[in-house]
């Protein structure tokens, strides 16, 4: 349990709070390079707080710029292209193009390097990026990505499908080299221990499935501060995420989907997604208001949440159910949200170092951020006592086998 | 909204009709309460008997009427915690075996009644009113 205020203090993210101060001075995503067609193109934007727009300045470079916008408009409100006026000497924010993302910086001073994570030293042949819109805050969102507990219930099969139909799904592949689906392991290793560290961009979390046969199931995910992770998809693929606030009450998850040896399939991957999203705002059809598609049938033989077999929408469910803001006065955090109690240490430092002009102490904003590779993101089964090393070795594997250098 | 739910409302110190027994005659008896500001979560367990708890998980805050009606009680989607009717938390399967963080976790619980078809919760403070009492 946590103050109201501290509550407040990091999850607000508008201009001149505490937290969207440490937002602001990192790259954030902005939009889809699918979303930005033609020559001359204005996308609505609708982030931090802020109601912009991406077009071309008139050097042809693109940037992001205010748009005059009303009180009431819906959070991620599209307004026709004809009706955009931009605001007279307001806000421009510059803007960098990366692996089908516009990222852009809304801090102050010069923007850092971008770290060389995989997803953003991978050829374009081998990522894929998609997002959608979830109507919480952006805190609670990034809080179930560094949960490693609730795959094994919120995620949970109650029957396991034969992991050749998995290509571009989550948990729905064999686990490292075994035959096991991902889903019987998370099914049956409920409790995982779970070891978390700081690292020079955030945090390394790894979580521990102890099996029969002196096996232990090692699944290493990440924190990527201030707001993304990067987590295992498959054998073949990782996901890079971003949970990116709209304002203080709704958030887009962008993803670069980063594939170690072979190209990805964009059109499958792309169409899968389309199917359950609708344009311009990338809103998901199964959503509060239609209960998710709740089968309460479907709960009881397939899916423990009964609401399919996608794994977004079961997110969805859990992190918008909280409230617009989880109240984290009310909360009990168990020893399985460990990663949750560090990474809001780590935001209450920066917010500390920011407001103190202590910025030296913030992760990744210094010249130094260019050369962080990786991080290493990966599930393996391995003997229990050389478990560490093995998880290293089947990593190592995978990026030698790659055709480009994701060599660590 | 998060800061409404604690303000708290006064509550009738009588027997207070929530719902009919008949909202429960689907396969899965579990529907959500909510009455003077209270989002409740009314069930049915294994036993037959009703339980009128508060709806939002006391982990991180899931919404429980979505819940597993299972082994007794109602068990959250989000990582596994069983509650039973009077709100206790009986399970918490995420966490460590040898944990016993469980018991002390209870969610905020009513007496529930069920009279002539209709469902009735006390949701006053102290002792309720003998259920002779209800009309």
């Amino acid at each position: 349990m946590i103050s109201q205020k501290l509550n407040d203090q990091i999850t607000r993210i508008g201009p001149a709070t505490p937290a969207g101060e440490v937002m602001r001075r990192y790259w954030q995503p902005a939009a889809l390079s699918d979303e930005v067609v033609g020559a001359d193109p204005m996308v609505p934007v609708n982030l931090m707080g802020e109601r912009l727009v991406l077009l071309r300045d008139p050097t042809g470079s693109f940037v992001l710029a205010e748009r005059v916008a009303t009180a009431d408009e819906a959070p991620a409100f599209h307004p026709d292209r004809d009706a955009i006026r931009l605001v007279e000497g307001g806000a421009v924010y510059p803007v960098i193009e990366k692996k089908g993302v516009f990222f852009t910086y809304m801090g102050p001073g010069e923007a850092p390097e971008f770290p060389n994570f995989d997803c953003f030293r991978a050829p374009d042949s081998h990522v894929f990026a998609f997002k959608g819109l979830w109507e919480c805050n952006w805190l609670q969102a990034l809080e179930v990505g560094i949960d490693p507990a609730h795959a094994s219930f919120l995620h949970r099969f109650l029957q396991d499908e034969d992991p050749a139909d998995s290509y571009g799904k989550q948990f729905r592949d064999k686990a490292g080299h075994t035959d096991m689906p991902m889903t019987q392991v998370l099914r049956e290793y409920p409790r995982p221990d779970i070891e978390v560290e700081e690292t020079d961009f955030g945090l390394k979390i790894t979580a521990l499935r102890h099996m029969a046969n002196d096996l232990t199931h090692v699944r290493v995910t990440n924190q990527i501060f201030p707001g993304a992770i990067c987590i295992p998809m498959s054998r073949e693929m990782t996901i890079t995420q971003w949970h990116v606030p709209v304002d203080d009450q709704t958030c887009y998850w962008y993803t670069i989907f980063t594939s170690f040896a072979k190209p990805v399939d964009k059109e499958l991957m792309r169409n899968q997604r389309l199917k359950e999203h609708r344009l311009p705002d990338y809103a998901p059809l199964k959503n509060r208001e239609n209960n998710y598609h709740y089968n309460p049938e479907e709960q009881e033989k397939l899916t423990y949440t009964g609401m399919g077999l996608d794994i977004n929408v079961h997110d969805q469910w859990a992190v918008e159910g909280l409230g617009p803001i989880q109240d984290r006065t009310r909360e009990h955090l168990g020893r399985g949200d460990a990663a949750i109690v560090r990474y809001r240490l780590m935001l209450r430092k920066a917010i500390k170092a920011v407001e103190t002009s202590r910025e030296d102490g913030l992760l990744m904003r210094d010249k130094s951020a260019a050369a962080i590779i990786g991080p290493l993101s990966n599930d393996a089964i391995t003997s229990t006592g050389n478990w560490l090393e093995a998880s290293r070795q089947a990593d190592m594997q995978r990026r030698a086998e790659c055709p480009w250098d994701a060599s660590v | 909204m998060a800061n409404a739910q604690r303000e708290m409302p006064v509550l009738p110190e009588a027997w207070t009709w929530i719902a009919n027994s008949s909202d429960l005659d689907g396969p899965r008896p579990v529907i959500p309460i909510t009455i003077y500001g209270q989002r409740l979560v009314l069930f049915r367990d294994d036993e037959g008997k009703l339980g009128l708890i508060e709806r939002h998980c006391p982990h991180r805050g899931a919404d429980m009427c979505f819940g597993r009606r299972e082994d007794n009680g109602l068990r959250c989607p989000f990582h596994g915690w069983l509650f039973d009717r009077n709100g206790q938390c009986i399970e918490q399967p995420a966490e460590p075996a040898d944990s016993t963080l469980y018991k002390t976790i209870k969610l905020p619980s009513y007496p529930v009644v069920e009279k002539n078809g209709a469902v009735m919760a006390f949701l006053g403070s102290g002792e309720p009113p003998a259920e002779d009492n209800i009309a």
